[in-house]
């Protein structure tokens, strides 16, 4: 519970930074200064190769980093448990089709496929989405898809059934329900795994270069002799934030893990 | 087990040992080994295959003619030439005492071979060869190249054109393919020996034989990283003595972080290419209406480039484009910014915000937005490009950057021509060929960045191309200069310099060539290692 409630806490500071991000960064002294001018009263974090303030970047990079994690876990999630559903649900060609193209997707490398499509496709955030989106719903789909050849098989789906409900009515109204907590907790770690692998393209130059976010401001750091003019404040709090991101995501997911434990050992699940 | 280990230790550390002791000493000379690091992408040891070791064949080859220090074409393998028929044929008279890395002699069969058969054979020498219609050899040391058509500044081509031997390219039918163990027989200074991918180390022996005498050195070897990070830790701790990269200095970021090291020295010259600029496609509307360029000019931060990219290692350039250290530079106005007057001259030419949306639109209404494409590999380029697009924003300009890669970019903006903006540099020899003062980056008819059509700029450079005569060639020179600063077809957006650092614990007498960097002739025989 604990874990939970600290996983909430990160997101809950990240998300409101993002969103009144231009706010937060009239209230904080930011002057524009030499490149890589370390911590001060004028940049509370110092400053980056081109001179200007790194806690600024931190801020509107948090925009970038939720945005693309919550949107293409939200579409990956979204494609997955569609694929999941009608395949375990209606099995048969249907199953064979999409269970074929989840195995193939999953032997893919997701990794190096991301590297490759990023590198192909104009470097956008939207196409970052994309990609995240469209290699990661797999995971999504096989677990959303086993649940559901479970439940299929349940005696409510074969009563509801008999008393003539149609597919739709099924899916809509009791399988989605039933598999929604599963649903929740794949989408949180689809979160907290997109944000790294957005940190992760944008580090190696393929992130959208017209946005701050906390992976740029690596690859700048990085590329750009943060690391030889000593210039940890460029690098070390973006490195920080990236991982309080993946973490707090991570928490909240074992944190409704542990939930759904707890009640199904005190036989409350339904 | 545990003596199979020390064993294998043994003899591991022994072999490791007698490597070392082999690099430093031969019988009882200790041998003087430069040693630079570089991050070009060298992943070929054929001169035609991969550009990068194409570069680093100056160190094993001499050509027709080179560069001197103040940017001069001047002979190397030639001892005197003349042009007949008003620059259509070109008569070179070749030294006598040059020799192969095999013994066999260079003669002027070499050379009109080398001339037909990069022309035929590679694609990278068509377009410098282009207007060569055939070479053949008078005697056995002169060699007469005909031309399509007069070409007054074909020196310039000449500086890059291989002279390759012929008694081993001749059997050789595709030279991208052909990886024999003669294929970097030269005539220079040092002795192609060997490139270890794994270790990513390319070594060269001086020549004994060489016609000017035996290098300073007498092993060079190339250490190459992946990142310059990399590099200048490896010349921290003393694993190399300099670096290189070709037409390009130490990215001035990192001087600070080098200027603590005491055992750290740098030569600071004149860059005579342009470091960056932004580069209009002159072709296309709002782009080919020059008060539009000139108000563009007075939105950018010209001195805040010059500090936050170069760390100070640069001035404002002047609108005439082309950097001072060139002969025959001619002074225009200086670039500055004034956001009032960028206002003024696009609120005349009718750009302005019609719909209220805090964008100015063209003067028919419809909405505007500047593309400017830019390549996303080079982090300065992507970091500049962020602040020309804040820049134009503060006046109203729309901005959308397009980050693409090299070769996508050479696509867009040489093949297609299908860029509005792009952000790119040139080199020194970029701005000498066609007729020079980067004419061929300017001119439609080339390279042509800047799609210009402008009949005044094609008739200064024809008349460029054919004038043989110094005087005209200098009001021609300040004629075109002015022309850039009057239409700015092109907006130079800093004048750079180029930084080489190297180890002054470890070595001297290092020489700067504004075109091959420290790989010249000067500096192997006047570089002197101290370990």
């Amino acid at each position: 519970m604990r874990l939970e409630l600290l996983g909430i806490a990160i997101i809950s500071f990240f998300i409101f930074t993002a969103i009144f991000a231009p706010v937060i960064v009239g209230l904080i002294p930011h002057d524009k200064s030499e490149p890589y001018s370390p911590p001060s009263k004028n940049n509370l974090l110092g400053t980056n190769d081109i001179g200007e303030d790194v806690l600024v970047e931190l801020i509107y990079g948090s925009r970038v980093s939720m945005f693309v994690g919550l949107t293409s876990a939200f579409v990956s999630t979204i494609i997955g448990s569609f694929v999941g559903i009608i395949s375990g649900y209606y099995r048969g060609f249907l199953d064979d089709f999409f269970g074929g193209l989840i195995d193939l997707f999953l032997v893919l490398p997701a990794l190096p496929l991301m590297i490759l499509l990023a590198a192909y496709l104009e470097p956008s955030v939207w196409n970052i989405i994309l990609v995240i989106a469209l290699l990661w719903w797999p995971n999504t789909a096989r677990v959303v898809r086993a649940k559901v050849l479970e439940l299929r098989e349940s005696q409510f789906v074969e009563g509801l059934r008999c008393l003539g409900a149609n597919d739709l009515y099924i899916i809509t109204r009791h399988i989605i329900p039933n598999v929604s907590d599963l649903l929740f907790a794949n989408f949180t770690l689809s979160v907290a795994r997109a944000i790294l692998l957005e940190a992760s393209l944008s580090f190696i130059g393929l992130g959208d270069p017209t946005y701050e976010s906390w992976g740029s401001m690596l690859h700048y750091s990085m590329k750009r002799g943060g690391l030889l003019n000593g210039a940890w404040w460029s690098f070390v709090p973006a490195g920080i934030c990236v991982s309080l991101a993946t973490m707090s995501f991570m928490l909240f997911a074992m944190g409704l893990e542990d939930r759904k434990k707890r009640t199904k050992a005190i036989g409350l699940e339904v | 087990m545990k003596k199979m280990l020390v064993v294998f230790l043994f003899v591991a550390f022994s072999v490791a040992g007698c490597i070392g002791i082999e690099k430093v000493q031969d019988g009882e000379n200790v041998q003087k080994i430069l040693k630079i690091g570089t991050t070009m992408p060298i992943k070929a040891d054929n001169i035609f295959v991969d550009y990068y070791f194409g570069i680093l064949e100056s160190v094993f080859n001499d050509r027709l003619f080179t560069i001197d220090e103040r940017g001069k074409i001047v002979p190397e393998l030639v001892e005197s030439w003349k042009v007949e028929e008003d620059g259509k044929v070109w008569i070179l008279s070749i030294v006598k005492n040059a020799t192969w890395h095999d013994g066999e002699k260079l003669t002027a069969e070499d050379v009109a071979f080398s001339i037909n058969y990069l022309k035929a054979k590679v694609p990278g020498f068509k377009a410098h060869l282009a207007l060569v219609d055939r070479a053949e050899p008078i005697d056995k040391y002169t060699v007469k190249i005909i031309l399509e058509k007069p070409w007054a500044s074909f020196l310039a081509n000449l500086v890059v054109v291989r002279v390759i031997p012929k008694h081993v390219w001749e059997k050789v039918e595709n030279p991208l393919e052909y990886y024999g163990e003669d294929r970097n027989v030269g005539s220079g200074p040092f002795i192609y020996k060997g490139f270890d991918k794994t270790a990513g180390i390319i070594t060269f022996e001086a020549n004994k034989n060489y016609r000017l005498g035996k290098p300073n050195v007498d092993k060079l070897i190339f250490k190459l990283y992946k990142n310059t990070e990399a590099e200048l830790m490896a010349l921290k701790r003393g694993d190399v003595y300099t670096t290189y990269f070709y037409a390009r200095g130490l990215d001035p970021i990192y001087v600070p972080a080098l200027l603590a090291d005491q055992n750290v020295r740098f030569l600071v010259e004149t860059n005579f290419g342009v470091d960056n600029a932004l580069w209009f496609n002159n072709k296309l509307y709002p782009y080919s209406v020059k008060e539009f360029r000139i108000a563009i000019s007075y939105a950018l931060n010209y001195s805040e480039y010059s500090k936050t990219i170069t760390a100070g290692y640069a001035e404002t350039p002047k609108a005439g484009f082309v950097p001072p250290g060139w002969s025959y530079y001619k002074e225009t106005r200086e670039l500055v910014r004034d956001l009032a007057k960028a206002a003024e001259i696009l609120d005349s030419i009718g750009f302005k915000d019609f719909d209220k949306d805090g964008w100015r639109d063209l003067p028919n209404g419809s909405a505007f937005t500047m593309k400017i494409t830019l390549r996303s590999d080079l982090p300065e380029s992507t970091r500049l490009a962020e602040m020309i697009k804040r820049d134009l924003e503060e006046v109203g300009i729309r901005v959308k950057l397009v980050p693409v890669d090299g070769m996508s970019f050479r696509k867009i903006a040489e093949q297609e021509r299908s860029h509005e903006v792009v952000i790119s540099r040139t080199t020194m020899w970029g701005m000498m060929m066609w007729a020079g003062y980067g004419s061929g980056y300017v001119d439609s008819r080339n390279i042509g960045w800047a799609n210009v059509e402008d009949q005044e700029l094609h008739r200064i450079v024809d008349e460029m191309l054919k004038t043989t005569d110094e005087a005209r060639v200098k009001e021609l020179a300040h004629k075109i200069q002015d022309l850039y600063a009057e239409n700015l077809y092109v907006i130079p957006l800093y004048w750079g310099k180029i930084i080489q650092p190297y180890r002054a614990d470890k070595i001297e007498g290092l020489v700067y060539n504004p075109m091959m960097g420290i790989l010249n002739k000067k500096t192997w025989f006047s570089v002197k290692v101290k370990e």
